[in-house]
């Protein structure tokens, strides 16, 4: 009996400490004005965090194949002379994935194309940075790598239809991939992760689009089902927005982005 | 010429002879058929010449699979499709009695493809399109449905499993293409 009315009133204390903590800090303002002089201090030492730290994180709105919005968070972590690619991705489960039964190869569907980004887009183009003149730097070589957020709501939706053949599009994942697979490659899972991380342009030829630029390079967003499979590869010039973001941020460097 | 199925009507200065006008073209509107809808039931009936009558049909791109089939009123046709096994290209010309070529005509009445609209001018990246295309005489008429759309409209799904059904027969099976 005793250690309930002590917990009761241990819990008692922490509401109300709780509720004071929240009235000084509703005070917040007024005392700032008291304190005068050294809060604008900290007002501009706080001003210049803010500053730095928009100069090291963006969210870009771009648009694929010039039409289609997709955005990215890009952060630079200088010291370690990386930058980070984030996406927020809604997985929705479709066609058969609907019945909770299959909820694991839902799930390992999901993780196979997150895992593609390991495989075919992590630290695989490079920025590198060289001084016009005497200008500093903060790195030479600059690293990409790229970060899918799992989300459960908001983010980019994309739905995975299980026990289903079809095309597929950035939007939506046939399991089966197309009818004459067995199940959707990774090559495919890469290329659309391609449009969700870097919102890199279609380079295969398609009728639909006669303005398309064509490339027949081996490239991940090219027609790798004709040119060969295990040669596809993401390409420097997809980083495109990655490395004009870096310039725009250090105009006194010039940034191109190379093969890791 | 290509045409869009749809009555216009045009206003005059006055307002009876407007109204006049308007009524006559309501009138006109409820009760003729539009010219795709009289295309496919004079070839259905066989009261237009057979081999000025054709139907193309093109889903998908090089990249996400592609099949292609023309045939003419008489029967005279070419596949194309590399939705295959190993993805090989398959190309074969082909002729099926004029019945064949009516029944496909025959789904599209009943389906009334004259009615069908896509609603989204663009796709999403990589999601490939459907079309048909009715020839008769000079005029022509393509209805081209993103497949994502494609999948929501059942009579459209109705008329292409008809002509991908003609595309495995014509293939014997080498073309595997459902149109998804």
């Amino acid at each position: 009996m005793k250690s309930i009315v002590f917990v009761r009133a241990l819990a008692l204390s922490l509401g109300l400490l709780w509720l004071s903590s929240g009235a000084v800090h509703a005070q917040g303002p007024d005392l700032n004005r008291l304190l005068g002089e050294s809060v604008d201090r900290d007002q501009e030492a706080e001003d210049a965090m803010d500053a730095a730290a928009a100069r090291l994180a963006t969210t870009i709105e771009n648009q694929i194949n010039g039409y289609f919005p997709m955005s990215q968070h890009l952060s630079f972590d200088q010291a370690n002379c990386t930058i980070t690619v984030k996406k927020n991705i809604r997985f929705v489960a479709g066609g058969d994935f609907t019945d909770p039964a299959n909820r694991a190869d839902f799930e390992a569907l999901r993780d196979r194309m997150i895992a593609t980004v390991r495989t075919y887009l992590n630290r695989k183009v490079k920025l590198t940075m060289q001084p016009r003149g005497t200008a500093e730097c903060p790195c030479q070589e600059v690293h990409i790598v790229f970060e899918v957020a799992v989300v459960e709501s908001g983010g980019y939706a994309v739905t995975l239809l299980g026990n289903e053949h079809g095309r597929g599009n950035v939007s939506t994942i046939y399991e089966l991939g197309q009818e004459t697979e067995a199940q959707v490659p990774d090559v495919y899972l890469a290329h659309e992760m391609a449009h969700l991380l870097l919102s890199a342009d279609d380079e295969y030829q398609d009728d639909r689009y006669p303005d398309r630029t064509v490339f027949t390079d081996n490239s991940l967003m090219g027609d790798f089902y004709s040119e060969g499979v295990a040669a596809a590869e993401i390409k420097p010039r997809h980083f495109a927005y990655v490395r004009d973001w870096l310039r725009g941020q250090y105009p006194d460097c010039i940034v191109e982005a190379t093969p890791e | 010429m290509k045409h869009s199925h749809r009555c216009t009507i045009l206003s005059g200065r006055r307002f009876a002879l407007s109204a006049l006008i308007l009524g006559v073209a309501l009138m006109g509107c409820s009760q003729t058929t539009t010219p795709l809808e009289r295309a496919l039931r004079a070839y259905a009936r066989g009261e237009s010449s057979p081999a000025s009558f054709a139907i193309d049909y093109k889903v998908g791109n090089g990249f996400v699979g592609f099949t292609e089939l023309t045939v003419d009123g008489e029967g005279k046709g070419k596949v194309r499709s590399n939705v295959t096994a190993g993805r090989a290209l398959f190309e074969e010309s082909f002729t099926v009695g004029q019945a064949r070529v009516t029944e496909l005509a025959q789904a599209m009445i009943d389906q009334r493809l004259w009615t069908l609209e896509p609603q989204r001018a663009e796709g999403v990246p990589d999601e490939a399109q459907a079309s048909i295309k009715i020839t008769a005489g000079p005029d022509a008429f393509q209805t081209d449905f993103w497949l994502g759309e494609a999948k929501q409209t059942p009579a459209f799904l109705a008329i292409q499993d008809k002509i991908l059904g003609l595309a495995r027969e014509v293939s014997n099976g080498a073309i595997l293409d459902r149109g998804q």
